[in-house]
């Protein structure tokens, strides 16, 4: 299968275009040049809006020479081309075995615990307080408050508490609030995961396979 | 361009956040287009009071980190279309936010509202500063108690310094009988110490209690007496000559008619 050598990408950003040198033949200058120059030509309204960025880290064109061919998008396309920003944030993965911090205390209104991994609270986190996670967060009392899970980006973090009364609930970049009017105390331990793309919140039965 | 009003009182629990909800609701009522700010970093509370709580995505901090844009914090109210909620944040404190970001935030949203309605910390510290820098009025809340006058006066004295000069006066949580009967101020002992313009008079209402647990300002009962004169000082602020309520209509009776006939008080 042929690898394409010019690739586009969507992210939250902008448009990456990444070009990939080992797959263009005879790979020099002149060729990578006219190889973007071509996919980019073609379909050049495709970029008008919005923030394109490129990315040369797959190759081994010189500083001088990337500038050389982002001025030549520019002149024949009409695009300007933004310089790639650092590297982008890791999502991160230690759903199933990570780093995780333990608090053993009650988090009133106001407070808040922001960590870049999962967080197993021993207490109630009361409405006002927030705890912002990379990983899961586990909650070994009453959840009153607001609480984001896989703050990262990953889209299996779950939330769980003994009792799940959230203001709000986020995973990763989806937002749920339970319905205005009537207040229905949980009976039982209950998690929260995303489905389908959304928030869904379950009740925790023992023996149940997840 | 709307004008901006911050709703202060120096002393806690006078019923500034309270007041800022129903007015707001009030005005949105009237058909106005309103935002109600909170100014009460760290112990942001109108988010409850209008019951908007569990909507809070962005607030007034982010904005001013430039996490967001103005627009994306505005909260729309469930009730009525023209009435929104910028809300603060909860777990900051009062100088995530300075007096002139303060500003240039009231200056855009006087852009698109007509009415800005700034709900002031208790105090006359940073959160105070913030609270009126960006606002053209003050609408000053106190309840007849001494020691609430007092503080009044002091915030009055505090506005005067800064140059604003355009204030009105709410006396919240009135007690008919008691007043009556000369146990608490009277309505003209207060307007004598404080020597500013009345803008309405709040009648002690338990209604209040209930309908700011549930989250639904108390104007939106049409039986409260508080309701009907929150909805007279919004007609009031709007220009509209209104008469002050009758406050003595709920404990009416055949006496009270004869001695208004007569008129004792």
């Amino acid at each position: 299968m042929e690898v394409q050598n010019v690739l586009f990408k969507g992210t939250k950003n902008g448009v990456i275009i990444t070009v990939n040198e080992g797959s263009i033949e005879n790979s020099n200058f002149e060729n990578i040049k006219s190889a973007i120059e071509e996919k980019i030509y073609r379909s050049k309204d495709f970029f008008k809006s919005g923030n394109v960025y490129m990315d040369f880290s797959k190759t081994n064109i010189d500083e001088e020479h990337q500038d050389e061919i982002k001025e030549i998008v520019y002149r024949d396309c009409g695009i300007v081309i933004q310089n790639m920003e650092e590297e982008k944030e890791k999502v991160f993965d230690g759903i199933s075995e990570g780093k995780t911090k333990f608090v053993i205390s009650t988090l009133r209104s106001g407070q808040g615990i922001d960590y870049p991994g999962n967080v197993v609270l021993i207490g109630d986190i009361n409405a006002g307080a927030e705890i912002k996670a990379e990983g899961n967060i586990i909650v070994m009392g009453t959840l009153r408050g607001m609480v984001h899970a896989g703050t990262s980006g990953n889209q299996e973090a779950i939330i769980a508490a003994f009792s799940l009364q959230p203001t709000q609930l986020r995973i990763a970049d989806i937002i749920s609030r339970p319905p205005d009017g009537e207040i229905v105390k949980p009976k039982c331990p209950e998690f929260a995961r995303i489905k389908d793309g959304y928030i869904i919140i379950e009740p925790y039965i023992p023996n149940k396979q997840y | 361009m709307g004008i901006a009003y911050v709703i202060t009182s120096g002393k806690g629990g006078v019923g500034k956040t309270t007041t800022t909800a129903n007015l707001g609701t009030a005005l949105a009522n009237l058909g106005k287009k309103v935002v109600v700010v909170d100014a009460d970093t760290g112990l942001r509370n109108l988010d409850v009071v209008m019951g908007l709580e569990n909507r809070i995505v962005y607030d007034i901090v982010d904005v001013v980190n430039g996490l967001c844009r103005l627009k994306q914090a505005l909260i729309r109210d469930k009730r009525f279309e023209g009435l929104y909620l910028l809300p603060t944040a909860q777990t900051k404190d009062k100088t995530a936010i300075t007096p002139d970001e303060m500003k240039n935030i009231c200056i855009e949203l006087k852009k698109e509202f007509d009415y800005v309605l700034i709900d002031c910390p208790a105090g006359i510290e940073h959160g105070f500063e913030n609270a009126i820098a960006g606002a053209d009025r003050a609408i000053i809340v106190t309840v007849p108690e001494v020691s609430a006058v007092r503080d009044a006066d002091r915030i009055i004295g505090k506005l005067e310094t800064k140059g604003m000069s355009d204030h009105q006066l709410i006396i919240n949580r009135l007690n008919i009988d008691m007043a009556r009967k000369g146990d608490m101020l009277n309505i003209q002992d207060m307007l004598d110490i404080l020597s500013i313009e009345l803008l309405g008079v709040i009648p002690d209402d338990n209604k209040i209690i209930v309908s700011t647990n549930k989250g639904e300002p108390v104007v939106t009962d049409e039986d409260s007496m508080a309701g009907k004169a929150y909805c007279n000082i919004a007609r009031r602020v709007c220009g509209e000559k209104v008469p002050m309520l009758d406050l003595e209509q709920n404990h009416g009776g055949f006496i009270s008619i004869i001695k208004k006939i007569f008129n004792i008080k």
